[in-house]
């Protein structure tokens, strides 16, 4: 059963000199109980996908498309006026416009009671008028491509521009805002990235986590250092560690520790961010250990964001592989691991030394990941990809899916999932 | 003895402590305390071999590196250079000494100058030891060195400044560095644990094609025990300042001899889903390199301990041909290898909890949760999802 949706998420960062294409157009999901890797090497844009997802991006980062849709429940996109405004600004604009057009009619013409996103829906119906006036300028026959691209740009301008929208949208953030807010804490949680040297060196770690249940928990102060004693447990570390400073702590006590304080609220789901990282080997050995024990016994959906592949594979369900802020390939592991249908994928596995089997001659992928305020046009992996064709330079290639739970994109994807090209 | 045929480095008891500043009382009453960084380690180094060192955190690999190429002096021991021992060198001779040898580091961002264009950065050595006749011969040096490090074409190079360059671009600069002045000697420490994966494949390709060309022999140091094999001829793994064990790579990878290696071994997390791993073999955490356990430095964690352990400090025995390991029963333990299929696990059976290990015949449900054959059948629907549980191998 499907808990978390994430559905072509755009998330971009204003800067300076323009705009970071950190996260553009990513859709997967994750299964109640079910664990998924996020894998990709530095500046893919891993972490702001999380940060999509939990709500908090930095100010100058912002949702600019698509939705998240957690446990039937909208917690984030961008408004269909912001998302057009941004596709309008695409060379390949028209069939993107088609296709997200359709989809919100698609959304909008579900019955209520059959919907799981009800929410979701009450919101889109505000904009139903916006999308099926974009839908009648599409379907203009009379109209030329240019023409057409006028009309739209001159909606998007009024709805983003009218005082009204502007109300609306505003009303639609802080609803969003609140329901996100109490999600967060008591559904959603997230370990940051070097979170476990983030606990205050002058308080006790046991009294911290106490801090933080009482801020978000209905409980008393007893109640909750009885909570503590128990997450302790969860975690494997010892009760009397609880009035332990920081620098009494190991690294993987104080990872554990996060654990623990990730735990405290019963999330549904747990997105960790290089969580063993910073690790020594043995240290993450035990950290996974922890990660596959508690999966186990409380069934808890977790989102395991590395750079590690060989991490993934030992805890991981399902895998997304990203790259230039695009989702390359996504789906069941074992499928993914055994027949790729992904140059870059392949690339990355074939870059990867192991201790098992015969020692392989490692092949490097040429080039280095582009700067994702000028990301490449076509294919974003175009200039490093052995595979590519012309096609790949001047076409972005869309997600195919090669079998079932497993998805490429690659404008060759059934090729090399077939082995017809190696 | 000290200069063995085709031995480059030979190095002998080398320790190096660093005494920790105590408060006034304790330095007049208390023992004076060290931090034992590098604790009696003897190996060599061959012409052409790259000598892999590895070990978790702190074991004194970057102390050992430092000393060899003399960033540090020995507290003990002897380093035999080319046959002489440069342990204790000073003023003109160390300076002579520190033109042979060069050292890569960990951070190509910290590592260069930020205000330094390439040229400047790579020059710099030239300048310092007065070598090249001439700025035309020390441009030339300095555009064959980027060509080695695959800086192509050098010209393209090196006006730009390090902000200019992608993360594998300033590890090449700092490659050619070390390599402008021809060095019979590199220690390259942790100079790939920066860079992402695609580009970190390129960079030990590099540093193995150098290697074959011109022979360089190396200290390749690397936490990342995939890492280390890839790069090595030779393996030495260290443990709180001390070599556990010491052989050919392939051997010491498949087949160890020293507890602690097989507890390292069985943590390195393989890109394979099909092979969870079986738990580390290795008790409590690491103790700190100031207060040293008595016997062998391994006993509170071992899980072979014996009455001896912790009494008696154990040889470096030889216990195969050239393969060496740091422990009383070397060669006469049952060490578990990295292919040996039965140490992994499918996972572990969502009724009991017990692991379910590879071969044995399972359920995996649509949720894919798993059960034992015999819980399978006691359950009859898996609990969490409601699904009949059907048995697959
Ligand atoms: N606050 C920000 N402002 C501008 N750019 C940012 C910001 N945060 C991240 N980025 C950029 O977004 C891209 C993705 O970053 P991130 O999500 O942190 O990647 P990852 O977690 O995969 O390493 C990178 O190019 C990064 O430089
Ligand atoms: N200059 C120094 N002064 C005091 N202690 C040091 C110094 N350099 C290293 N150490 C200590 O020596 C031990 C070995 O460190 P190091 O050689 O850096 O290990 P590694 O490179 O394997 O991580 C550590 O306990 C470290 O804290
Ligand atoms: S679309 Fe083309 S460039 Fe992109 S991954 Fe596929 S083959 Fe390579
Ligand atoms: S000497 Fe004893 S304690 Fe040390 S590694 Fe060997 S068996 Fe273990
Ligand atoms: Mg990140
Ligand atoms: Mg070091």
């Amino acid at each position: 059963m499907v808990m978390l949706e994430v559905n072509n998420l755009k998330t971009y960062f204003r800067i300076l000199k323009g705009t970071v294409y950190a996260v553009d157009g990513v859709t997967f999901h994750l299964d109640r109980g079910e664990t998924m890797g996020l894998v990709g090497e530095s500046g893919c844009g891993k972490t702001t996908t999380a940060f999509a997802i939990t709500r908090l991006l930095p100010s100058n980062g912002e949702i600019v498309g698509g939705e998240i849709v957690f446990d039937g429940t909208l917690i984030g996109r961008a408004d269909f006026p912001t998302e057009l405004a941004e596709v309008l600004k695409e060379p390949l604009w028209l069939p993107e416009t088609r296709a997200l057009v359709e989809r919100k009619l698609k959304k909008l013409s579900v019955p209520e009671d059959e919907s799981s996103t009800i929410e979701s829906m009450r919101h889109l119906e505000q904009e139903s008028a916006c999308v099926e006036d974009v839908s009648a300028i599409l379907n203009d026959a009379s109209l030329s491509e240019e023409e057409i691209k006028g009309e739209l740009a001159a909606i998007v301008h009024d709805e983003l521009s009218s005082f009204f929208a502007k109300r609306r949208r505003r009303r639609f953030d802080r609803e969003v805002e609140e329901k996100m807010s109490d999600i967060r804490w008591s559904q959603i949680s997230m370990i940051f990235q070097g979170a476990m040297n983030a606990f205050n060196p002058v308080y006790k770690v046991g009294d911290q986590i106490v801090e933080a249940l009482l801020e978000h928990e209905d409980m008393t102060k007893d109640e909750a250092k009885e909570r503590v004693l128990e997450l302790f447990d969860m975690v494997g570390l010892d009760r009397t560690r609880v009035s332990g400073y920081p620098h009494e702590f190991s690294g993987g006590m104080r990872q554990r520790a996060i654990i623990a304080m990730s735990l405290a609220c019963n999330p549904q789901l747990i997105i960790a961010d290089e969580p063993t990282t910073a690790l020594d080997v043995i240290m993450q050995d035990r950290i996974l250990g922890e990660i596959r024990r508690l999966q186990r016994e409380l069934h808890i959906a977790m989102m395991i964001i590395t750079h590690d592949i060989s991490v993934v594979a030992e805890v991981a369900e399902t895998i997304g592989i990203m790259y230039a802020g695009k989702l390359f390939e996504f789906g069941d592991i074992v499928s993914i691991f055994e027949q790729s249908a992904n140059p870059y994928t392949i690339g990355l596995t074939g870059a990867f030394p192991s201790i098992k089997g015969e020692r392989k001659k490692l092949i490097a992928i040429p080039g280095s990941p582009p700067d994702l305020s000028e990301p490449p046009h076509g294919c974003r992996f175009h200039p490093r990809c052995k595979f590519a064709q012309e096609i790949c330079r001047r076409e972005e290639p869309a997600s195919v899916e090669v079998a079932e739970n497993h998805w490429s994109l690659c404008h060759f994807a059934r090729e090399i999932y077939s082995g017809k090209l190696t | 003895m000290e200069s063995e045929e085709g031995v480059v480095y030979n190095v002998v008891n080398l320790t190096k402590l660093f005494p920790i500043k105590s408060g006034f009382f304790a330095s007049l009453f208390g023992k004076e305390k060290n931090v034992h960084a590098v604790n009696d380690v003897n190996f060599t180094i061959g012409e052409g071999e790259i000598l892999g060192m590895v070990g978790e955190s702190g074991c004194g690999k970057t102390t050992c590196g430092r000393c060899l190429v003399r960033l540090e002096t020995p507290t003990e021991g002897h380093m035999y250079f080319g046959g002489k021992d440069i342990a204790g060198l000073k003023g003109r001779e160390l300076k002579s000494f520190r033109r042979d040898v060069q050292m890569v580091f960990q951070d190509p961002y910290e590592s260069l100058n930020p205000r330094f264009n390439v040229y400047t950065t790579v020059s710099e050595p030239l300048v310092v030891h007065g070598v090249g006749e001439s700025a035309e011969e020390r441009d030339d040096m300095v555009a064959k060195a980027l060509e080695y490090a695959e800086l192509k074409p050098p010209e393209e190079f090196m006006y730009r400044f390090p902000h200019e360059l992608s993360g594998g671009q300033r590890q090449r600069v700092a490659i050619a560095r070390t390599l402008v002045l021809r060095p019979r000697f590199i220690v390259a420490d942790e100079p790939v644990s920066m860079l992402d994966v695609s580009i970190r494949a390129g960079i030990m390709n590099l540093m193995l094609s150098l290697r074959e060309r011109y022979k360089i022999p190396f200290l390749f140091i690397s936490h990342d025990v995939s890492v280390t094999r890839y790069m090595s001829h030779r393996i030495a793994v260290m443990y709180l300042g001390y070599i556990v064990e010491l052989g050919d790579t392939e051997s010491v990878i498949k087949d160890p001899l020293h507890p602690y290696t097989e507890a390292l071994l069985s943590a390195v997390p393989v890109p394979d889903p099909a092979m969870k791993h079986g738990r580390v073999k290795i008790k409590g955490d690491l103790p700190s390199p100031i207060d040293m356990p008595p016997g062998c430095v391994f006993h509170p964690r071992c899980l072979y301990r014996k009455d001896i352990c912790d009494k008696e400090t154990p040889q470096f025995k030889e216990a195969r041909p050239g393969h060496y390991a740091l422990c009383h029963f070397a060669g006469e333990l049952t060490i578990q290898r990295p292919d040996d299929e039965e140490i992994f696990e499918v996972g572990g059976c969502e009724y009991c909890k017990a692991t379910i290990k590879k071969g044995m015949s399972y359920a995996k449900c649509d949720c894919n949760k798993l059960y034992h054959e015999s819980c399978a059948g006691q359950l009859d629907e898996c609990p969490i999802c409601k699904k009949k549980l059907q048995v697959e191998e």
